[in-house]
């Protein structure tokens, strides 16, 4: 049985296009001459730092790819490199918040 | 995959703007409070824009019984958000606007539900939809711990899950709907505390 590259199902479609966009809202990010230095946490200060951007979206990502794993038979190479990369990025990530946000300062 | 209609195609686009215009770190306080309103005002239009095809307008879903519920649940919001921030000074009586607020947006897309003939359901009868309600709910529960910075990107989580649910799958249920508005609507309360109690101090 041949696996095919690109997804098939809207599931992991849209998982796809939020891959995209968390690689393009990081590049834009680190494009942007950037007065003031990303805060390092979460809330503190204007906007949200790099991680924590790229988290909401590999976020989205990550549960939509798993979502056309487990239940709409998404089969495909690329829906398992945005699955677990995705996933991967998202417990790394949040470790990191946490351990910036839940100690005592 | 693309949703059917030139308005679907509009709800997805707005979504996605929304979330770049979310994550730009203005610098100055003021520009990050429009920013954020701005950002989440598209958010809330996407949900809108999500539901107006060509055979109805929003003027058809106002018509509807839990059309002007919503509007005025939202009236209501407005009211009591004015009374908390100009009278009172109440943090509570503001976070009541924020629940009417949010009941306005939930029955503004049963509205629209309605308006399609389809039948509402309380349970999500989809797995995406499934996804989306159970991704909305420790959101909602991490908010009062210390793990509080995973609140917000689980939330975004459940709006995409949620806006793929009903574009894409038919997904026409109460706890869909829930997860597809609350986050844009507390993050809209949250900014606009921000910008009205700058400009009065100011």
């Amino acid at each position: 049985m041949a696996i095919a590259l690109a997804p098939q199902t809207a599931a992991g479609k849209w998982a796809a296009v939020f891959a995209v966009a968390a690689v393009l809202n990081v590049a834009v990010l680190s494009a942007l001459p950037n007065p003031v230095f990303y805060p390092q946490r979460l809330g503190d200060g204007t906007g949200l730092e790099l991680g924590g951007a790229f988290l909401t979206w590999a976020g989205v990502s990550a549960v939509l790819g798993l979502v056309g794993l487990l239940h709409y038979r998404e089969r495909s190479a690329l829906n398992w490199v945005i699955t677990l990369f995705g996933g991967a990025a998202v417990i790394w990530l949040a470790v990191q918040q946490l351990a910036l946000t839940a100690t005592p300062l | 995959m693309l949703p059917a209609g030139r308005s679907g195609r509009w709800a997805v686009s707005l979504f996605l703007l929304s979330l770049f215009l979310f994550m730009v770190p203005w610098f100055p306080e003021s520009l990050a409070t429009i920013g954020g309103i701005l950002a989440v005002a598209a958010l809330i239009g996407s949900v809108v824009c999500t539901f107006a095809s060509r055979k109805h307008s929003v003027r058809d879903a106002l018509r509807t019984g839990l059309g002007r519920l919503s509007v005025a649940a939202l009236a209501a919001s407005a009211v009591v958000a004015a009374a908390s921030l100009v009278v009172t000074f109440d943090p509570g009586l503001y976070g009541a606007a924020g629940i009417l607020g949010l009941i306005a947006g939930v029955l503004g897309v049963l509205a629209w539900f309605r308006l399609s003939s389809d039948r509402i359901r309380l349970l999500p009868h989809t797995a995406v939809g499934w996804w989306s309600a159970g991704i909305l709910a420790p959101s909602a529960i991490v908010q009062f711990s210390p793990w509080a910075s995973l609140s917000g990107p689980a939330g975004i989580a459940a709006t995409g899950a949620a806006l793929v649910a009903i574009l894409c799958y038919h997904e026409r249920s109460v706890l869909s709907a829930a997860a597809l508005v609350t986050t844009a609507t507390m993050l809209f309360y949250f900014y606009a505390l921000f910008l009205v109690s700058n400009l009065i101090r100011s």
